[in-house]
C-alpha cells in the first residue's frame, strides 16, 4: 500500500490493552483521511448515546495521506471525538510536526478509549504502546508540558497534550502541540481530560511509501511556487487578524456579544495596529511555505508573554467583549493557548455573562466580585483564569459553556448565548453574511466558521450578503464537500487559492502518492459522502430539525450600526435557506438523510441500521 | 487626481491589511471617475501612491492584484462592471482572502 498504512492503533487506557487493526483500502478511498477518516474512525468506535465525558467517548488522531509526502502544507492531523460542547460530532484540526511523526509509527489513526486511573502520558514509539506515569507534568501549561515530556523522552518526540483547563473539565478545553498549535475547537481537550490523559508522545522511524515520487516532487515544488504569490499574501503578511478592521467597516465584527456589528476601538485592536506594535516574527508549521503564523509579544521581563495572535483570537477576546485594550486582547489569547482553551469559545461564554452582568442577571456575589461589564479589560484575565481553574462560581459556570450557563442562569439568557448546537459563534456577523447565517445553522459541528468556506460567497457579488436567497443551499453545501476534501487530503485552507483546479490537481496528487486511478468526481463524491457520515452521527446521537437554527438574538434584532445597520435575519428566511440546503443536499424535508442517498454514498453498510455499532468496531 | 476626459469626484480609498502598512496611509483621497471600474482605482492608486505599486496594483498600473479587492460603502465589490460612485463614498481596499 503507497500513502498509507492501511493500519489503526487502538489503545484503551482502562485495560492498558494495545492492538492494530487494518484499514481496507475501500475505507480509506471512501474516507480518504484527516477529518473524513475520523469522521469513520468515530462513528464506528463510539457506542451511541456514549457520554461525551465517559471512557466510551474514543478519542481519535487521523493522519492523512498527504502528511510525509513534503507537499507544502501537508502536515496536519485531525482529532475527533463525540463534542461535550454539543454533544455530537466533534472534530478539530491541527499541524506541524506530530503529524509527521505519528503517521511515522506506522499508522494511519490513532483510537483512545477508556479511562485510565491516573495521570497518564501515552507514548507510540513505532510498534511500541506504553503509558507512562504523568504526574510530574500535571498543573503544567501546554508549552511546559510538551518541553519537560520531550525532555524526558528525547526531542525527537513529538506531543500533543492538554493544559489545567483540559486537566479540569472545561468544555471547551483544547489540545496543543508542536509549540502551541490547537485543535481548539468542540472540546477534544475536555474528552482528553476525562481520560486522565494529559499527553500523547510519537515517534516513528517508518514512512509510508510513496508511490511516484519523483512526479509529486514536481508537482511540489509548482505548488510551492503559487504559495507564495498573491493567493497567500495576507497570511505571509499581516495574517489574518488584519479582519479586524475590514470587517469593522463591512459591518461583520460581531461585537459586545452580537450587540452590534462594529467597534468603536477598533483602530486600537485593529492587526494592524497589533502588527506595528507587536509582531516578532512569522512562524511556519511543518512542510509549510507559507508561514501564516504571527507572533507578537508584549511586556518586558516577568511580565513578558510571547504567542501567537490570529483574528478568531483577537475579535472574541476583543471586540466580542468589548475590550479594547491590545495588550490585554494578546495577553488573554497567549494564556488561553497554555492552559489549552479555545479562545473563541472563551470569549463568546465570556461575552454572554457580561451581558447578563449588566442585566442584573448575574450579581458581583455570583462573578466572586469580578466587574464583569463590557470592556472592562482589568476583569479578562482573572475570568479566564477563573474558567481556566474552574474556580469560584464564576470559573464553574462558565467552564461549561454559553449554552448549559444559560440554562442553568435562565432568566431568558437563553436567547443572548450566542452559540448553534453549543458551539460558540465565530467572528462572522450572520445578519450581514447571509450565506455564512446558513452555513453556521447547518454545520454539523455548530457555529464553526472553518467547515464550509461559506463567507467567500458573502465576500463577492456572487450574492448580495445582506439578504436570504435560496441559492445559498447549493453554495453551502458545495463549499462544505470543499471542504471535507481539503481536510481529509489534508491541505491547509491558506492554500486553497493557490490551485489553478482544486479538484484535479488533488485528484492528480492523491493518484501520484498512493498509485490509485482517482477522479476529480470521485473526489467530489468523498466530500459529500464524508459530510453525510458526519449528519448521521448526528441524527444517532439525537440530533432534529430545530437544532439548525441560529440565535434568538440573530433572528430577532437587526443590526443597529455600520455599512449593514437595519439588516436582520427572518426565523422564516433563515428556515427557508436551510430547506433548500436540505434540498441540495438531497435530504428529505425534515433533514434527515433518505436511505437512497446513504446507498448513493456507499454509507449503506455503516448507517442504514441506526444505532448499532459499525461493522469495523466489531 | 483626476482620470483624463471624465467626470470626476472626491472619494475618500481606505486601505487595509498589508496596503496600508506598506504606504503608511490608513486612508487617501482620490479624484475618481463617477462610472468606476477596478481598473481606474488601480491607476489612481498607481499615481497616487507609488508604494502600491505591485502589492495592490499590478505593475503596469492597469489593475489590482489578484491579492486585494475593493469594496463601495460596505455594500458592492467593484469587479468587472463599473459602478456609479457619489462625492463622499468611501471605497475600501483590502485583502481578496477571506479567510480566518
Amino acid at each position: 500500500m503507497y500513502g498509507y498504512h492501511g493500519r489503526v492503533q487502538i489503545v484503551d487506557l482502562s485495560s492498558r490493552a494495545s492492538h492494530r487493526e487494518p484499514l481496507d483500502e475501500s475505507i480509506l478511498r471512501r474516507f480518504i483521511g484527516g477529518t473524513g477518516l475520523a469522521s469513520y474512525l468515530l462513528y464506528t468506535h463510539c457506542p451511541p448515546g456514549a457520554d461525551p465525558l465517559g471512557p466510551d467517548n474514543p478519542l481519535i488522531f487521523a493522519c492523512s495521506p498527504l502528511v510525509g509526502s513534503r507537499l507544502t502544507t501537508s502536515s496536519k492531523f485531525a482529532v475527533a471525538a463525540k463534542s461535550p460542547l454539543t454533544g455530537m460530532i466533534g472534530d478539530s484540526l491541527s499541524s506541524s510536526f506530530l503529524a509527521v511523526e505519528l503517521k511515522r509509527t506506522g499508522v494511519d489513526a490513532l483510537v483512545v478509549k477508556g479511562t485510565s486511573n491516573h495521570p497518564t502520558t501515552l507514548v507510540l514509539e513505532d510498534d511500541e504502546v506504553r503509558c507512562e506515569d504523568a504526574t510530574y507534568v500535571m498543573g503544567l501549561s501546554t508549552l511546559d508540558t510538551e518541553r519537560e515530556i520531550r525532555n524526558r523522552l528525547g526531542r525527537r518526540f513529538r506531543v500533543a497534550c492538554i493544559g489545567p483547563a483540559g486537566e479540569n473539565g472545561v468544555r471547551y478545553a483544547s489540545i496543543a502541540n508542536d509549540g502551541g498549535r490547537q485543535a481548539g475547537r468542540t472540546g477534544t481537550g475536555a474528552v482528553m481530560g476525562s481520560k486522565n490523559l494529559k499527553a500523547i508522545a510519537v515517534r516513528g522511524r517508518n514512512p509510508a511509501p510513496v508511490f511516484d515520487s519523483e512526479s509529486l516532487n514536481v508537482v511540489g515544488r509548482d505548488l510551492s511556487a503559487r504559495s507564495l504569490g498573491p493567493a497567500t499574501e495576507k497570511y505571509r503578511t499581516t495574517g489574518t487578524m488584519a479582519n479586524i478592521a475590514v470587517f469593522d467597516r463591512l459591518g461583520t465584527l460581531p461585537t459586545r456579544n452580537f450587540q452590534q456589528s462594529t467597534f468603536d476601538l477598533t483602530d486600537e485592536v485593529s492587526g494592524e495596529a497589533m502588527y506595528s506594535g507587536h509582531f516578532v516574527k512569522n512562524a511556519h508549521c511543518a512542510n509549510c511555505t507559507i508561514g501564516c503564523e504571527k507572533i507578537l509579544t508584549v511586556g518586558d521581563g516577568s511580565r513578558k508573554s510571547t504567542g501567537r495572535m490570529e483574528y478568531e483570537s483577537a475579535f472574541a477576546l476583543g471586540p466580542l467583549v468589548g475590550v479594547g485594550d491590545r495588550e490585554t486582547i494578546i495577553r488573554a489569547s497567549h494564556y488561553c493557548d497554555e492552559v489549552g482553551m479555545d479562545t473563541i469559545s472563551a470569549g463568546g461564554t465570556i461575552a454572554w455573562a457580561m451581558e447578563c452582568f449588566e442585566l442584573g442577571i448575574l450579581t458581583l456575589e455570583e462573578t466572586d466580585g469580578l466587574d464583569l461589564r463590557f470592556g472592562n479589560a482589568d476583569a479578562l484575565l482573572p475570568c479566564l483564569e477563573a474558567i481556566a481553574t474552574r474556580s469560584g462560581n464564576l470559573g464553574r459556570l462558565l467552564s461549561e459553556g454559553s449554552r448549559i450557563a444559560s440554562q442553568a442562569v435562565g432568566h431568558g439568557s437563553e436567547a443572548w448565548a450566542m452559540h448553534v448546537k453549543g458551539l460558540e459563534m465565530p467572528g462572522y456577523e450572520p445578519r450581514s453574511l447571509q450565506t455564512m447565517a446558513l452555513a453556521l445553522a447547518v454545520s454539523t459541528r455548530g457555529a464553526c466558521h472553518n467547515r464550509s468556506s461559506a463567507y467567500e460567497a458573502d465576500f463577492s457579488n456572487r450574492v448580495n450578503r445582506m439578504e436570504a436567497d435560496a441559492e445559498r443551499g447549493r453554495i453551502t453545501a458545495d463549499g462544505e464537500d470543499f471542504s471535507a476534501v481539503l481536510d481529509s487530503l489534508i491541505w491547509c485552507k491558506f492554500l486553497r487559492k493557490a490551485f489553478d483546479d482544486f479538484w484535479g490537481e488533488s485528484a492528480d496528487a492523491l493518484g501520484l502518492i498512493t498509485g490509485w486511478d482517482i477522479s476529480p468526481d470521485d473526489l467530489r463524491k468523498a466530500g459529500e459522502r464524508i459530510n453525510n457520515l458526519k449528519k448521521e452521527f448526528n441524527v444517532r446521537e439525537g440530533w432534529t430539525f430545530d437544532d439548525d437554527t441560529l440565535p434568538d438574538r440573530v433572528l430577532t434584532e437587526p443590526l443597529p450600526d455600520g455599512a449593514a445597520a437595519g439588516v436582520g435575519l427572518s426565523e422564516e428566511d433563515l428556515q427557508m435557506m436551510v430547506s433548500a440546503y436540505y434540498q441540495a443536499r438531497g435530504w428529505n424535508p425534515d433533514g434527515t438523510i433518505p436511505n437512497s442517498k446513504l446507498i448513493e454514498l456507499e454509507l449503506e453498510d455503516l448507517c442504514i441500521s441506526h444505532g448499532s455499532v459499525g461493522a469495523f468496531a466489531q | 487626481m483626476t482620470v483624463t476626459g471624465a467626470k470626476t469626484v472626491s472619494v475618500t480609498v481606505e486601505l487595509f491589511g498589508h496596503a496600508r502598512l506598506v504606504s503608511g496611509h490608513k486612508e487617501i483621497t482620490l479624484q475618481l471617475p463617477t462610472k468606476l471600474g477596478p481598473s481606474d482605482l488601480a491607476a489612481a492608486l498607481y499615481s497616487s501612491t507609488p508604494s502600491l505599486r505591485d502589492v495592490v496594483v499590478d505593475e503596469a498600473g492597469h489593475g489590482l492584484m489578484a491579492s486585494y479587492t475593493a469594496n463601495l460603502n460596505g455594500h458592492s465589490f467593484l469587479e468587472s462592471s463599473p459602478v456609479r460612485i457619489t462625492e463622499g463614498d468611501r471605497i475600501f481596499v483590502f485583502s481578496s482572502q477571506a479567510g480566518g
